[in-house]
């Protein structure tokens, strides 16, 4: 299933030219409920909807703790049709049916390290979006390089802004370790894992008054005329600190990178796509988080993914950002979920996949892996809210979604044939509606047409991406 | 993850440890190029105390491979620009800005990555990203905001109306130095910007509006810096921003700021030590080592506690296992204790839930009680066993191996990857006979001689921290061993003689030493740092040994007062 690497010639970090801002436009599209002025003030331009090669949008999203593999694809690849996923009532992925022609299932693609060497869990997540063995061991591994989404936010974010990294789960033990900013120790990027905190950047300053009406806060005008002024003050301090000649290298590049974050949120807007509104919001859980967000174990989690999908979706239709990733659950995921088999054991979804009351041990608790089987039945329940609200905003022809799990299995932790989900047509450049069999190549492949897909509009370089087996794209996947 | 869970099962596995993902385990954390990566500070780097109060003789040294070591695997980058963390960002404004109350915001920002460093406060993790940048821009813009929507709240934090007077007074807060003729000048040009903005508010509250929107974003509030020559004495105003955020948690005050102007002051070992010691009699320093030492033993792991079929469990003391594991080192910070007393004290908080599992009468709230002679230190008393207990049962494995990371900074190896589980108890078998059976191929750096010794010591203590004699039916308890530690393999009887052990030894102080440095300096420990912690240990060995002490010696060293490190 591997194809020749792709050569077209390269553009790779040109950026288009700015278009004018186009607010009003903005407004109109946004309706009554506008976003409010940060937003507005901030949104990046990013060539935009309008642009002869229209932007992909791409998520990645990396759940926890392995599947129940012979429970969670069809059982033969081929074509996949509404039809033939609603009969398979005994998969996980049967649930998914009205996508069907958006979504591809691939099997048989290992990671670079296909099996721990020490605890499995970061391990796998150290290589999930990154294609490459993993350094260190247990808790403390690390990258050895780059992760996909840093890759393309860097090749299609203005300013090579970073992509939106949320995370669903307790942080509780292996927390953040699948966005990396290169490779090394110390270059896991955090990950916001309250909701509110995407939903108060996109909705900005905007409060709601006692009838329910949304308004603007009256001093988000002055902040507008403003902003430039104090951004060139601060700039201007960073620079002059940056040439101090007493800064070692890493020091600079702390700087650049804080120099970095205040040029991205300047870029100025373009023309809108209409589904950057509020509509499908699930507003009212969300402004209940904006005092506060306690997580807990309870199964919460699959609520925090709905409203970080939503979000998500709602950030690409307004062109806010070009790339995302979702790390679903620690990577000792301790969520007890109230699936009917877990309701005899009360164990965490760890211990669940483990098939054995134990963080260290495994076991073969068939109550256990009923339990996990009806998980993976949930997550993809919450994976499918994530794409109605993708599709209901139009983004199925113009977008790549990504799940994946950082383990195939919980009682092997086998790092082989660990399940890939794509969602959309990635502007064109992808075949969905289809199952494959990749042919046991490493994750390389996959996130090389994946990337290959999503920054198309600003390069057609050959994408050489990660340190697996061999290279080159999965030409199963291409249209 | 649970910790009840802790480990119900484990395997032997020759080459690593038990205990493949449990959230105990694998405490050293290594980069690419290992110990000093990325530019350690030379052999000549961090010494110990130059001023004239340094103690006289020095904690024995200790190898820093192989048993009995002292994990110095570090990988420092010794920044000069390092983040305000979250919670001092938070103390910092409210205190610069004289806000009555906490704004709350900081609750909603992107928070640090967490599980790499020691501490939250690590150099590593404090940098500024797109999000983070847009938390700090937002909250400026909000609290400006808030301060100056009417004259009269300005007046809080200003009470003149002069547009120099405001830049110059809240400028010098906030970047906690006097500002530059050059800086005075450019806020005074973004002052009369604002000024001649349209609305309602004074001419004067929109000027310092625009100002402290601004200086709030400036690099110069939101990064402590050590700007200095290569092994230089910080200046005064580093000094006073360095010992304010570590031991206050704030920005430094009007009047500590007074006192950096000027060299001979701050800038020396006993000016430091004398503005230390003073902070340390603050009550926000309580509140700073109580983080210290939540971190340090991992707290918020109470919360995650669930036990089932345990009569005399519920999940209503979690919250009180962590509120009196709290109240026990406020006291010991507070009352001039130290490691010692953490180790060998048999006074404790009870609460309504814990004080019936002590034998305890039961009150309404907390309260220090005598736990008794069996209750030697914070690692014997409820809290501290019950989470490292599966069930009713007791997790000696993660206890041997809390003690080995958290007490003794020993090297423990990366976990193994697969682990079967730890079998039901056999009848005629003690628990200890069980581990050792399971762990009995398991090389030198695990299980049998660094972390089964240990662990075993708490035998007589079931998974709820209960005292017992036999377990099983009737079968003696053995909790006695030998552990090899720097100075040399020291047997004991049981726990309670293993603490006072430990607090006799070296290896305990030094690793508290190692993990107070971390925490103060903001970076981690490498081998070129093991005189200093000598010397930390030192103090904290001494019949005056307490946490304060220790501070005010780490205070006086040229690790913490000097450009030490790194560029």
């Amino acid at each position: 299933m591997r194809s020749p690497r792709p050569t077209v010639p390269s553009a790779f970090m040109s950026h288009p030219s700015r278009t004018t801002v186009n607010r009003r436009a903005f407004l109109r599209a946004a309706g009554t409920v506008a976003i409010g002025l940060p937003f507005l003030e901030g949104l990046p331009e990013r060539s935009a909807w309008a642009a002869g090669n229209a932007p992909v949008f791409s998520m990645f999203m990396v759940a926890a703790c392995g599947v129940v593999g012979n429970k969670f694809f069809p059982a033969t690849v081929g074509p996949l049709t509404q039809a033939s996923l609603a009969a398979a009532t005994d998969k996980a992925v049967g649930v998914l049916a009205a996508h069907a022609e958006n979504l591809t299932f691939i099997k048989n693609v290992n990671f670079p390290l296909p099996g721990p060497t020490s605890c499995g869990h970061a391990q796998g997540l150290c290589q999930s979006l990154t294609g490459a063995v993993p350094g260190g061991g247990g808790q403390s591994s690390y990258s050895t390089g780059m992760s996909a989404d840093m890759f393309i936010a860097q090749a299609v974010n203005p300013s090579a802004g970073d992509p939106l990294t949320l995370y669903a789960g307790a942080k509780s033990y292996i927390a953040e370790r699948i966005s990396f900013k290169a490779a090394g120790a110390g270059q896991v990027r955090s990950a916001d894992v309250n909701p509110y905190t995407l939903y108060s950047k996109l909705t900005g300053l905007t409060t709601t008054t006692p009838s329910g009406a949304t308004m603007t806060d009256p001093v988000a005008a002055e902040l507008v005329t403003t902003r430039k002024s104090v951004n060139d003050l601060v700039r201007g301090e960073l620079t002059s600190l940056m040439n101090n000649s007493a800064l070692s290298a890493a020091d600079i590049q702390r700087l650049k990178q804080h120099f970095d974050a205040i040029r991205e949120t300047e870029v100025t807007m373009a023309t809108m796509a209409a589904g950057c509104t509020k509509a499908g919001l699930s507003t009212s859980q969300l402004d209940a988080l904006s005092k506060g967000f306690a997580f807990t174990s309870n199964g919460m989690i699959e609520d925090v993914v709905k409203l970080h999908l939503e979000l998500v979706a709602l950030a690409f239709a307004c062109n806010y950002n070009r790339v995302a990733t979702l790390q679903w659950g620690d990577g000792t995921d301790g969520t007890k979920y109230s699936v009917p088999s877990n309701a005899s054991l009360n164990w965490p979804f760890h211990h669940l996949s483990h098939r054995v009351d134990s963080d260290s041990a495994s076991g073969s608790n068939p109550t256990a892996e009923a339990a996990h089987a009806e998980i993976d039945v949930l997550r993809m329940q919450s994976l499918l809210h994530g794409l109605d609200a993708f599709k209901a905003r139009g983004l199925q022809d113009k977008s790549v979604i990504m799940w994946t799990n950082h383990i195939a299995d919980g009682p092997s932790h086998s790092m082989k044939n660990v399940p890939h989900i794509i969602w959309g047509n990635g502007g064109g450049f992808l075949k969905p509606g289809q199952f494959i069999d990749a042919g046991n190549v490493t994750n390389n492949h996959v996130l090389n047409t994946v990337i290959t897909a999503a920054v198309r509009d600003k390069s057609t370089a050959t994408v050489d991406f990660g340190k697996g087996t061999g290279n080159g794209m999965i030409a199963g996947m291409l249209a | 993850m649970k910790f009840r869970t802790a480990i119900a099962g484990a395997v032997v596995s020759a080459a690593g440890m038990l205990l493949a993902c449990t959230g105990v385990v694998d405490g050293s954390r290594s980069g690419p190029s290992g110990a000093g990566a990325g530019g350690g500070p030379p052999s000549s780097g961090p010494s110990g105390p130059s001023g004239p109060s340094g103690p006289s003789s020095t904690a024995g040294a200790p190898s820093t491979s192989g048993p009995g070591s002292l994990n110095l695997d570090g990988s420092p980058k010794y920044f000069r620009v390092v983040r305000m963390s979250n919670a001092q960002w938070a103390q910092s404004v409210q205190d610069i800005l004289k806000l009555s109350a906490p704004s709350g915001l900081e609750q909603k920002f992107q928070t640090a990555v967490v599980g790499t460093t020691d501490f939250s406060n690590n150099e590593l993790v404090l940098d500024v990203n797109q999000e983070s940048w847009g938390d700090f821009q937002g909250a400026a813009e909000t609290l400006s905001a808030q301060v100056t929507a009417t004259d009269a709240t300005l007046a809080k934090v200003y009470s003149g109306t002069d547009a120099a007077g405001f830049i110059s007074t809240f400028g010098r807060r906030a970047y906690r130095r006097p500002l530059t003729t050059a800086e005075q000048a450019a806020y005074l040009t973004l002052f009369n910007q604002g000024s001649s903005l349209t609305g309602t508010r004074s001419n004067f509250a929109k000027g310092a509006s625009l100002v402290i929107r601004a200086m709030l974003q400036s690099p110069h509030f939101l990064y402590r810096t050590e700007l200095g020559a290569r092994q230089a004495p910080l200046t005064g105003y580093e000094v006073a921003a360095k010992l304010s955020l570590w031991l206050l948690g704030t920005t430094p005050s009007d009047a500590l700021l007074d006192s950096a102007a000027g060299p001979g002051k701050l800038d020396s070992a006993e000016g430091a030590a004398a503005a230390a010691q003073t902070m340390l009699e603050n009550a926000g320093a309580t509140t700073v080592m109580r983080q210290f030492h939540s971190e340090l033993l991992h707290f918020d792991r109470y919360s995650q506690i669930s036990k089932v079929n345990v009569p005399t469990y519920s999940t209503a003391l979690n919250k009180e296992f962590q509120d009196v594991s709290a109240l026990f080192f406020d006291k010991i910070f507070s009352k001039n204790l130290g490691l010692k007393e953490i180790l060998t004290s048999t006074s404790g908080f009870v609460g309504p839930g814990t004080a019936p599992l002590y034998g305890l009468k039961a009150g309404t709230g907390y309260s220090e009680a005598d736990l008794g002679q069996q209750r030697v230190g914070y690692f014997l008393q409820i809290p501290f066993l019950a989470l490292y207990g599966f069930n009713a049962e007791p997790d000696s494995i993660h206890r041997g191996v809390t003690l080995n990371l958290d007490v003794l900074c020993a090297k423990l190896g990366a976990p193994a990857a697969m682990l079967p589980p730890i079998p039901p108890l056999m009848a005629g078998q003690t628990n200890r006979q069980r581990i050792d059976t399971l762990t009995s191929s398991c090389g030198a750096q695990c299980h049998n001689s660094m972390i089964n010794p240990l662990g075993f010591s708490f035998e007589h203590f079931d998974g709820m921290g209960q005292y017992h004699d036999t377990e099983n039916g009737g079968l003696p308890v053995d909790s006695t061993g030998n552990y090899q530690f720097a100075s040399g393999t020291k047997p004991f009887s049981d726990a309670a003689s293993l603490m006072r052990l430990m607090a006799d030894d070296s290896q305990a102080h030094l690793c508290y030493a190692k993990k107070l440095s971390s925490f103060g300096l903001q970076r981690d420990l490498v081998a070129a740092d093991l005189p200093l912690l000598q010397t930390l240990a030192s103090a904290s060995m001494a019949s005056t040994g307490s946490v304060k002490n220790v501070i005010l010696q780490l205070v006086r060293s040229d690790a913490f007062r000097t450009r030490a490190g790194g560029n």
